[in-house]
C-alpha cells in the first residue's frame, strides 16, 4: 500500500460546486423574481422590502443563512464552472486559476459576512 | 525494458467551435457570467 498518496483538495472544491449548485437553482430564481419581477411590477408592495424592514431581515440569523445561500455558496459553484471553463479554454495553468478562482470567491464570501458583521453592529 | 510515456493528444484552445455539442456545453457554461453580475450587484447594493 503507498502510505505516502497525496491527498487532493477535489473533494472540497466539488462539494462547495455541488451545494453552491443547489442554491443557485433553488433560492436565486426565487430572489430574482421577488426583488428584479414582482416588486419592480407591482405584485407585491415596495413596503414588502422597504429599508427597515430589509434591514431588520437582512441582519439577523435568517440573514445570515440568506447570505450563505444566495451569495457565499453560488460564488463557489460559480468559480468552480470558471476555473474548469478556463480548463476548457487552456487559459492560465491549473493552480494560478485555482487561486485566482476560489480565491476571488473567497474574498468575496468575506466580504458579504464583513458587510453582515457591519450591519449587525 | 523502459516505461513508454503514454501519449496525449494536444487540443487546440479552438476544439469546442467544432461541434455543435461543444459549443451548447461552452454555452451552457457561461451561464455562470449572468450569476456573477447578480452577485456582484447584490454585493454592491449591499454594501
Amino acid at each position: 500500500m503507498n502510505t505516502s498518496a497525496k491527498r487532493s483538495d477535489e473533494p472540497i472544491w466539488w462539494a462547495l460546486f455541488s451545494a453552491g449548485g443547489v442554491c443557485f437553482a433553488v433560492f436565486i430564481p426565487a430572489v430574482i423574481l421577488f426583488i428584479g419581477v414582482l416588486i419592480p411590477l407591482g405584485v407585491m408592495s415596495p413596503e414588502a422590502l422597504s429599508f427597515e424592514r430589509a434591514h431588520g431581515l437582512l441582519f439577523s440569523f435568517p440573514g445570515l443563512i440568506f447570505i450563505g445561500v444566495v451569495i457565499c455558496l453560488p460564488l463557489f459553484h460559480a468559480a468552480h464552472r470558471i476555473r474548469h471553463g478556463l480548463h476548457d479554454l487552456k487559459i492560465g495553468r491549473n493552480t494560478a486559476n485555482k487561486i485566482a478562482t476560489y480565491g476571488a470567491a473567497a474574498l468575496l464570501s468575506a466580504l458579504a459576512l464583513l458587510g453582515f458583521v457591519l450591519g449587525v453592529m | 525494458m523502459a516505461k513508454q510515456a503514454s501519449h496525449s493528444p494536444e487540443l487546440k484552445r479552438t476544439w469546442w467551435l467544432k461541434h455543435r455539442y461543444f459549443r451548447v456545453y461552452m454555452a451552457r457554461e457561461a451561464t455562470v457570467l449572468p450569476l456573477i453580475f447578480f452577485i456582484a450587484w447584490m454585493l454592491g447594493r449591499g454594501l
